[in-house]
């Protein structure tokens, strides 16, 4: 394990920094977190903060009045639907990489799961962002740090944060984090989980045809029924029509599209009988202009929130989750 | 307006109208014909009354922007807010070849129909 403390030198190396800081209390915050900040700002590093209002009020108690050379990122700007706060930093690091800068981002993640049921946290589904990111990410040059929380956590959980940072700052300062795991072994993991099933009562059951008209029709009014306004319901319907279309492409009839709520989200699934499992990172590597395909699940990763893939016996599903806020709040540009 | 799963385009001099779903049953179909659009120095491609528009249509677009690249032209491209979301969530909204204007946004190389 190589230890490096506070070595600033060291953030110029040519592989991407992304860090796991996890704090299980404010002296942590105090002790590892502003004096890695601290450091950069002695070196005239920018600094972009997208964290809790308690570590920004930590944070800059400490900084005092050199708080005013850290940039501090809206957190509602960023931190809204999954795929669009991975992405949000991603086009981030991209316009600062093309300016020739090299920002240290220092990002919170926090993700409220209570309007989704009981079983599904969105939190976990993002780790599977954080594990894609040390491929998207890399190229553009920036130190990435995430600052976790373990107090409410399981170790579990915190074990996972572990597995998709290949740094920690730890009290010594940066190391090497001995449980990374490369992005694909980490999501071919998570692709081996089981979906639990639907319930038995839901408000659509259809088993779709290719032209996909009918079913668009229908989960629009089911959304709006929902108390969707029709706009949010047409990020809905994209997603769910890419996913029907992908299953008739990739997969097999017949195709099973079920719709139903949960907490205060929208829940569709799209089961076919291909059997043959999704690859685990499709839809998190944004489509480039020219490749021929593969935007129709990047689509619907963008335009829902979590999702979850399962390919178990012969069957093939995605369920798709939407909750009321983060549904609304993600069409603020 | 077209029946709910089909896309009619009509020209009208400079200008293509596209009305209806553009999905993965017919952007293959459009796009000979609006590929030989493009050719033929349409400028204008308005998507004001498309209603329906996923991956397929982002595709077919590209095509499109791909074959104006080539023949040194540049289109407009009059989009409603849901096919400027898909554009834009697809990371190929800006590029030299197109413009992307709103329905009502000034730009239109044609003026909207019914005006003298």
């Amino acid at each position: 394990m190589t230890v490096t403390v506070f070595d600033q030198s060291a953030f110029h190396h040519s592989a991407f920094h992304h860090s796991a800081l996890i704090i299980d209390s404010d002296e942590a915050l105090r002790d590892r977190l502003a004096p890695l900040i601290e450091r950069g700002v002695v070196a005239r590093e920018p600094i972009l903060m997208v964290v809790t209002a308690r570590t920004e009020h930590v944070i800059r108690g400490i900084l005092g009045l050199t708080a005013g050379r850290v940039a501090w990122g809206d957190r509602d700007g960023f931190y809204r639907s999954l795929g669009a706060a991975y992405e949000t930093f991603r086009r981030y690091l991209i316009e600062q990489h093309r300016a020739g800068r090299r920002v240290h981002v220092v990002a919170e993640p926090s993700f409220d799961s209570s309007e989704l049921p009981p079983d599904v946290s969105r939190q976990d589904a993002y780790l599977s962002y954080e594990a894609i990111c040390n491929r998207a990410y890399a190229p553009y040059g920036c130190p990435v740090t995430c600052v976790w929380d373990s107090r409410n956590q399981s170790d579990g959980f915190i074990g996972d944060v572990r597995s998709v940072h290949p740094y920690e700052i730890g009290p010594f300062g940066r190391s090497e984090s001995p449980g990374f795991r490369e992005p694909d072994a980490f999501l071919q993991d998570r692709a081996q989980r089981r979906l639990g099933a639907p319930p038995a009562h839901v408000d659509l059951d259809i088993q779709p045809t290719r032209d996909l008209a009918p079913v668009r029709a229908a989960v629009h009014a089911w959304a709006c029924d929902a108390g969707f306004d029709t706009v949010i319901a047409n990020d809905v319907v994209v997603a769910v029509s890419e996913i029907v279309a992908n299953a008739f492409v990739h997969g097999r009839p017949p195709v099973r599209l079920r719709c139903w709520q949960g907490g205060w989200t929208l829940l569709v699934q799209v089961d076919d009988a291909g059997g043959r499992p999704i690859p685990a990172d499709a839809g998190y590597m944004a489509p480039i202009s020219t490749s021929p395909g593969g935007r129709g699940l990047w689509l619907a990763r963008q335009l829902s929130d979590v999702v979850l893939i399962s390919t178990d016996g012969g069957t093939t599903s995605v369920r798709l989750h939407f909750p009321h806020g983060v549904s609304a709040d993600n069409r603020v540009s | 307006m077209g029946p709910a799963g089909l896309c009619l385009v009509w020209r009208d001099g400079d200008r293509s109208c596209l009305d209806g779903d553009i999905d993965q049953t017919n952007a293959d179909l459009l796009r000979p014909g609006l590929l030989a659009d493009v050719r033929a120095g349409v400028a204008e491609f308005d998507l004001s009354a498309v209603r329906f528009f996923g991956a397929a249509g982002v595709r077919l677009l590209l095509a499109m922007r791909a074959e104006a690249s080539r023949c040194g032209m540049t289109m407009l491209v009059v989009c409603p807010p849901m096919v400027r979301r898909v554009l834009d969530i697809c990371g190929v909204a800006v590029h030299p070849a197109w413009t992307l204007v709103g329905p009502t946004e000034p730009g239109r190389a044609v003026s909207p129909a019914g005006e003298s």
